[in-house]
Order: structure tokens, then sequence, then C-alpha cells
């Protein structure tokens, strides 16, 4: 756990590089820390590991004042990759994994062991690039070489200074993919510097966003958002992600509440809220909120001479989707199951809101028009 | 050239003698230049401020003739090895004080940071990524040095610290062609 407390950063020019910024980061998390050039994010984070010195504030790591573990320790316990790779040219691969245990103390043959085990977890042959030095490899190998060094002291926390930014877009791509590999495995508290909103929304499990030496809103990926907290924010992921299909949430194409019915009603009654509510069906739903079908005008017209109940004239099997359906998913089924709206259920059948045409034309119109 | 080498051969003795005391002041003058050249040049890279007066000065050592270096010696610590020691350790500090300077200051600053990011103490930093980053253009200063006090040596005879300046000298003032050759040719080896 990381907790940063009304942290503040002046330069010796004046500049206020970070102003009173507060945030916690949970054990585990991978926190990303976005914003444009001269939002403070860079400085934010070598305040971490003391490679900038707040100048008031405290910084607790794991409930530590972090200004009184001595730097060098704090340092060897926090793995550290930088854009720049900062590989040792006169190291070999092996030397320079092995660098943070070798400071330390370890034992040689363990290290060796553990320099292996790392390049095999990035799928790099130990017996092949072991030896070889930083500049036989390719900026992505390098930059693998660059993660799994952070790793090699198997520190709780690691901090990642745009690590991909200056790769090509495939192994940047490559290389976000392996991350989130290794930090499902590893559980590491990871805290990540980008400008790349779309790098930000694939990794993060939270997201920072900087603005100014400030901290615009801390939030996870889908409620930054659902629910940017200004206009800035807002800007800035639009800025920054342009509108396509795949970047729509399916909370933005819900609506949140769709008419519903009780089971037990009369069919007259039905009719009457469809002519108020101006729709042609009804979903139908039990106290609990549980979707039990759904019932259309046509259904109602058909069975209107009978003296009967919502229940017994609905129909049961409802095309529905759950709240984690991916938003081209949804667009394939309605294609296919030639459907106008679509329930959204979460995983115990709970309605949590309808999909239908004219709310995903609504939206998709609205992000398209804005890039 | 055959009558070169048969009068080296007969002028044996002081040829070997006029050698040793060649190479000794040339390389007691390094040593102790490399010593001092870098440990000021190291020095000088944790205060860059002081950096551009100190190595200000020693430019201003360097742009004095050689010759003249030597002759301010006399008056200040008079004549003999010792003198002649001193002014060519002056005479080949700046480049390895230059070089030394250079070249840590030239390696990479992502590298350097990258060092302390993963815990490197100052002298870790030093011994471990700044020195051996730096080595190829330290060795180039060394090498300068070693070449310009090997030449500058033979001046050193002027001042009575003896080597193959003392036969250039002796050779030009009795103007025998031979013994003016057999300097420069030895000090080439």
């Amino acid at each position: 756990m990381i907790i940063f407390q009304e942290v503040s950063k002046t330069f010796e020019d004046g500049l206020d590089a970070v102003s009173e910024v507060n945030f916690r980061i949970a054990k585990g998390h991978l926190a990303v820390l976005i914003g444009p050039s001269g939002s403070g994010k860079t400085t934010t984070m070598k305040m971490i590991n003391r490679l900038i010195e707040p100048t008031s504030g405290f910084i607790y790591i794991d409930g530590k004042n972090h200004t009184k573990i001595p730097a060098v320790e704090l340092r060897r316990n926090i793995g550290y990759v930088i854009q720049e790779v900062g590989l040792f040219p006169h190291m070999t691969i092996a030397e320079n994994i092995s660098l943070v245990p070798r400071l330390r103390g370890e034992n040689p043959a363990y290290s060796q062991r553990r320099v292996d085990d790392l390049l095999s977890m990035v799928d790099l042959e130990p017996a092949l690039y072991r030896n070889r030095y930083p500049n036989q490899l390719s900026g992505g190998q390098q930059q693998r070489v660059g993660v799994i060094r952070a790793l090699a002291a198997d520190p709780p926390i690691i901090l990642m200074d745009e690590p991909f930014s200056a790769l090509d877009p495939i192994s940047r791509e490559q290389l976000q993919d392996e991350l989130l590999l290794l930090q499902a495995k590893l559980r590491k508290t990871v805290v990540f510097v980008t400008h790349d909103m779309d790098e930000a929304l694939k990794l993060a499990d939270v997201v920072v966003l900087m603005r100014d030496g400030k901290v615009e809103q801390q939030a996870s990926v889908d409620d930054i958002l659902r629910e940017p907290a200004s206009e800035f924010v807002r800007d800035f992921i639009g800025a920054e992600r342009p509108g396509r299909p795949a970047d729509i949430s399916l909370a933005q194409i819900t609506i949140d509440n769709p008419v519903v019915i009780d089971p037990n009603r009369g069919l007259a009654e039905a009719l009457r809220v469809m002519r108020r509510r101006r729709v042609d069906s009804l979903l139908v739903t039990n106290t609990k909120r549980e979707l039990l079908g759904i019932v259309t005008a046509k259904d109602l017209h058909r069975h209107m001479g009978e003296k009967s109940t919502i229940e017994k004239i609905m129909s049961k099997d409802v095309i529905k989707i759950e709240t984690d359906t991916p938003v081209p998913e949804v667009l394939r089924i309605m294609t296919s199951e030639q459907v106008g709206y679509l329930p959204v259920v979460d995983q115990n059948n709970r309605l949590q809101g309808l999909v239908t045409r004219a709310s995903l034309v609504n939206v998709i119109a609205e992000e398209w028009g804005e890039s | 050239m055959m009558g070169l080498l048969s009068f080296i051969l007969s002028r044996r003795a002081q040829l070997s003698l006029a050698i040793w005391e060649h190479i000794q002041l040339s390389i007691v003058a390094l040593l102790t230049a490399v010593a001092v050249g870098m440990l000021v040049g190291i020095a000088l890279t944790r205060s860059p401020k002081l950096a551009g007066l100190v190595i200000g000065m020693a430019s201003v050592v360097q742009t004095i003739p050689s010759l003249a270096l030597l002759g301010f010696m006399i008056p200040l610590i008079g004549i003999g090895v010792g003198p002649a020691i001193v002014a060519l350790f002056l005479y080949s500090l700046l480049p390895i004080l230059r070089n030394t300077y250079t070249g840590i200051q030239g390696v990479n600053d992502s590298l350097i940071e990258a060092g302390i990011g993963m815990g490197m103490t100052a002298s870790q930093l030093l011994f471990m990524v700044e020195l051996p980053l730096a080595l190829p253009v330290i060795m180039a200063g060394i090498r300068t040095a070693a070449v310009t006090i090997i030449g500058v040596a033979a001046l050193a005879s002027l001042i009575g610290a003896g080597g193959l300046g003392d036969l250039i000298f002796g050779g030009i003032s009795m103007a025998n062609n031979k013994l003016i050759f057999a300097g420069p040719f030895l000090q080439h080896f």
C-alpha cells in the first residue's frame, strides 16, 4: 500500500511540479499515473523511490513514512523500469538482471537460477540470452530484460516510467500483454506512468489522472470512462482515444430504467403502461428484479379478450446479455438475432438495464461526432 | 642507416643509461598524473561548478611552451630529476583530468538514473557504472598524456634530468648527426 498525503514538490527554480497530492494505491494493484506532459506524473512517481524528495507532505509505504527508510535500502526494495530501458551496456544480460540481488549481497548461485527463471518468464531462452550484451538484443527484448531486472530481487513495489512508449506498436502490445500476465501471477503493487490513454485503459486497476501537479481524478478504468470527474478528464479521454465501438462501454449504451411490469398484473394494465410510457414491449420482473420474460403489444392484442395475467402470456425465452458482455458482441447478437433490444442482467439474472438500437445509435453518433 | 645502428651498438652503455633515465622520468610523471588526474577528474564530476575553473587552470599550464615550463622549474624548485618530473606531471595532467571528467559526464544520464534507482551507493555507481563506461575516454586521455610526456621528457635534459635528450643536445652542440638521430630514434621504442 502506497499512500500520498498532501505531497507537494517545488523545484529549486520555483516550479510547482506537484501540489498537495493525495491518493492511495492498494497492495497488488496496478495504478496508472496519467496526464499530459508537465502534469507532474513522473515527478510524483520519482518521489516514491526518493529520486526526488518531496518539499512537503508524507508518503507512506506499507504504513512506514518513506523518508525514514534510508534511500538506498528503499530503492533496493522497489523495482524500477525506465523508458530508456537503462540496461548497462558493459554488463551481460545475466549481470544486468542479477544486479540488485548482487548489490544486496545475495548468494550468486541463487541469483543465477533466478536469472534463468526470469528470462524464461518473458520467453527469452536463458542459454541463448544469458551471456549476451544488451546491444545484441532488439528494443522489445531489451525492455523485457528491463522489466525482469526490476523483478529480480522480488520487490513488493515496481515503478515503471513510460516503459513501453519508445517501442514500436507491435512490441508495445506484446509487452503490455506480458506485463498483464506477469501481474496476474505476481500481484505486485505497480505504479505505471504513461501519457497513452489506451495503455492506461488496458493495464490499469486504477487510474490516477493528473493535471498541473494535481490529481484530477482517481478511479477505476470503468468509472473514469463512465463518470469523468471534469470536463478536462472527458477531453483527455476523448482526445487521447478516438471513439471506436470497442471503446464504448456497455454501461454507456444501457438505459438504466427500462419499463418493467410485475408478472401478476392484468393485460389491460400492461396496455395502459405501454401507452403511457410510449413503448411497445415490457420486461417482466418480479419483486427481486429477476427477469422472467417479455411481453409485447402484439401479445397483448392477441390475448386481449381473455381474463389473464402477464405471467401466462409472456414469452419466457428472452435473448439477454450480461453486464460484462463486450460491446462488439452486443452488436453481433443484435444483428444475428434480429432483435431491437437486449435486456442486460447480472450473474443472478437481475435486470440491470436495457440496450436498444436507439440507445446504441445515439452513443455511437455522439462518440464519432466528437472525434 | 647501418652507420646509425653500428653507432648505437658502439655506444650501448651510454645509450641504455639514457633510455633508462628517460623511461624513469616518463613513467613516474605519467603514473602520478594518472593518479592525481583521475582523482581530481572524479572529484570535479561531483561539483561541476568547480570543474570549469580547475580544467581552465590545467589548460593554462598546457599552453605554456614545454621548454618554458621546464625553465620555470629552475628558479622555483631547482634542477635535476625531481623538478623535471614535476614539469612533466603538470604537462600531462590536463588530458587525463579533462578526459576523466568529460568521460564520466558523458555517461548516459538514464544509466545513472537506473543505477541510483536500483539502489546503488555513490561508490557502487562510480565503480560499477561511471568508471567502466568512461574507461575508453579516460584511456584516450592517458595515451595522449603518455605520448606528450615521452616527447617532452627529451627536453628535461636541459634542466639536468638526463634521458635521451642528453644525446640530442650533445649531438647538436657537437654537430654529431648520428648522436642527434640516435636520441629520437630510440625514443620511439
